[in-house]
């Protein structure tokens, strides 16, 4: 395809989705647009809370010190020697190679894929509910949320992961054909590259796409190209840090990770927390922390209490419906599968918050079966990812019917995210302050 | 009237992921963007938030009295008129700059340095100072950040290159908090 081509394309593009904003600015009621403007403010400011003073600390903060000389070590050829595939610090020695080893380059690939997440959420949240109002109470979730504004700040891999996962999900959603499974499958190949833990992802886009029904069953058998993927990364990766690169050393290298992964999980961490604190965030972490005299500058990876008590509430509610309609009405086991299936899929959001729910539940379901002394809040970023997509897709929903509801949903939304960046985005606050707003003991450091 | 044709595009399969690679590299462009137009490695010291170029903070140093002649700094660069005692070759400037000019290393109540000039000329300074250990407090008036600076903390000591950039500016107003 010729850059003319590909120019034309994108004009298109972008002139049918300003045709489409300004239609659905025009077609909105007034209670709709005051809605749409909060919104705006919420995505906005996420971005800004993202980007503003990122390079703060100068110095390494929480885990960056197990990453980043790492990821260093790619620009000097030498061997990483950190416990997880290379992936993520590849994506750091870029921005290491762009703005020098320095707090700014290790930051970089975090923030890129922090914002990334943000316009991830809006195409996701309209593919699965097939609205792009969704897409946009999605992404406006997201991009106001404490756990994503933090991982977007700091050295880590775990919001670049989340991002990936989205992705990767976004590819599922939109597959037709085997060349959709495919590319599928190279993003979950890429996810695990960054984080063995993003390979669950492969059963909820397995499942979306038997149950889209879009694609032939035989292409899912495209995904065995993941640890393909993987290899090809990881041998790359020992290309550059001029490790033996044959396949023997490689199997020997990822047993010895394994095993060392598994012999970490008998050790304990104060920071531990076991999974069923994670989706009321019982015990967030604040994974940048600086003092300096009597300020104190905290970037806490609590999330929006707003979204995640709805987010549970409505998973709670579910949960009794469930429960109710398979347990009372009488009827044999059919009839039973029918008023769950009737529940389950039966309105128009049914299907596509079956489909989130289960991105949900397919990345936080290993952390409940390894139950070990060695798990963190972190491990639900990607989990709740999906919880704010379900959420944006539900709120959507509810507008057409409660428009003045979802609105003082969304201003409350907007106030507490307000009253909560200064500790996620590291403002300068008196003890005292942060101690105020980080209210519950447990989100303290 | 015609009726004005809506262009609807619909992007394939392969388009929709491909779309979020191509967001990626503008994301990245534009947080490239703003990291250079906020000249953070220029304007930002390493030691605090907040610390910019043209910023105001109330510091607070701890000194011995015999601080004004023990610490020194050595560097080519001038900020604002102001620069250190000692060049890069930890030579004495010829003719050495006045005392409102010299910049001289101090550590904050955190053990944090910056490079600060006209704190021994504050009118509060002028009487008798304590003999122990005690704690000034002044206005620092940011001019800039030096990030190839070396320090002294002896009178006859080595000089050492310091391992982060430091801020540079004015103290002014200094007192001794009762």
């Amino acid at each position: 395809m010729t850059s003319l081509a590909v120019t034309a394309k994108f004009a298109r593009s972008a002139r049918s989705a300003w045709q489409r904003v300004t239609a659905a600015w025009a077609s909105a009621s007034p209670t709709e647009r005051a809605t749409t403007v909060l919104l705006g403010i919420m995505i906005v400011g996420g971005i800004v809370l993202r980007v503003r003073a990122i390079w703060f600390p100068r110095d390494f903060t929480f885990d960056e010190p197990f990453f980043v000389p790492n990821a260093h070590n790619y620009l000097l050829g030498i061997k990483d020697n950190n416990d997880h595939p290379p992936l993520f610090k590849m994506f750091m020695s870029v921005g290491i190679l762009l703005f020098g080893y320095d707090s700014a380059g290790w930051r970089f690939p975090a923030l890129c894929f922090g914002i990334l997440s943000v316009l991830l959420a809006y195409w996701l949240g309209k593919a699965y509910f097939r609205t792009a109002r969704a897409g946009l109470m999605a992404a406006a979730f997201v991009a106001a949320d404490g756990f994503f504004i933090s991982y977007s700040r700091v050295g880590l891999m775990d919001g670049i992961l989340t991002s990936l996962l989205l992705w990767c999900m976004l590819a599922a959603v939109s597959a037709r054909t085997w060349r959709g499974v495919l590319v599928t499958a190279l993003l979950v190949g890429i996810a695990v590259s960054v984080k063995w833990s993003g390979v669950f992802i492969v059963i909820p886009a397995v499942v979306t796409m038997l149950l889209l029904g879009r694609v032939r069953f035989w292409s899912l058998l495209i995904f065995a190209v993941v640890p393909v993927v993987q290899t090809a990364v990881w041998l790359l990766a020992l290309r550059l840090s001029h490790e033996p690169t044959d396949l023997v050393s490689l199997w020997r290298l990822v047993k010895e990770l394994v095993l060392h992964h598994v012999e970490m999980n008998r050790s304990s961490n104060p920071l531990n927390s076991s999974w069923y604190t994670w989706p009321i965030f019982y015990r967030p972490v604040i994974i940048k922390s600086t003092t300096h005299g009597v300020f104190r500058y905290y970037s806490s990876t609590v999330g929006n209490p707003v979204f995640w008590i709805a987010a549970d509430l409505f998973l709670v509610w579910s949960l009794i419906q469930l429960v109710a309609r398979a347990t009372a009405g009488g009827g044999g086991i059919r009839a039973r599968l029918a008023r769950l299936k009737d529940f389950l899929v039966g309105k128009p959001v049914g299907k596509p918050i079956l489909l989130t729910l289960l991105g949900w539940a397919a990345l936080l379901a290993p952390w409940t079966i390894i139950r070990n002394k060695f798990s963190f809040t972190h491990y639900y970023l990607p989990s709740y990812g999906f919880a704010l997509l379900m959420l944006g897709g539900l709120v959507a929903y509810f507008e057409r019917k409660r428009p003045r509801t979802v609105l003082v949903f969304v201003g409350l939304a907007l106030l507490v995210a307000i009253c909560l960046a200064p500790v996620w985005g590291e403002f300068s606050l008196r003890e005292h302050t942060a101690s105020r707003l980080l209210f519950p003991p447990t989100w303290r450091p | 009237m015609a009726p004005v044709e809506v262009v609807r595009y619909v992007p394939n399969e392969v388009d929709v992921p491909l779309r979020a690679l191509l967001a990626l590299f503008i994301i990245g462009f534009g947080v490239w963007v703003i990291f250079a137009w906020a000249k953070y490695d220029k304007t930002a010291a390493q030691t605090e938030q907040g610390w910019h170029k043209g910023t105001r903070q109330l510091v607070e140093l701890t000194l011995v009295r015999e601080d004004h002649d023990r610490l020194a700094c050595s560097s080519n660069m001038t900020l604002d008129g102001l620069n250190c005692g000692y060049d890069a070759a930890s030579r004495p400037r010829v003719p050495m700059p006045d005392e409102a000019h010299v910049l001289r290393p101090y550590c904050n109540t955190k053990n944090e340095v910056l490079l600060g000039a006209g704190l021994w000329d504050s009118p509060g300074l002028r009487g008798g100072l304590p003999t122990e250990r005690f704690t000034v407090v002044c206005n620092y008036d940011i001019v800039g950040v030096i990030k190839s600076v070396s320090t002294r903390w002896e009178p006859n000591g080595k000089f050492d290159p310091t391992k982060q950039s430091l801020p540079v500016g004015t103290l002014t107003d200094c007192v001794i908090p009762q």
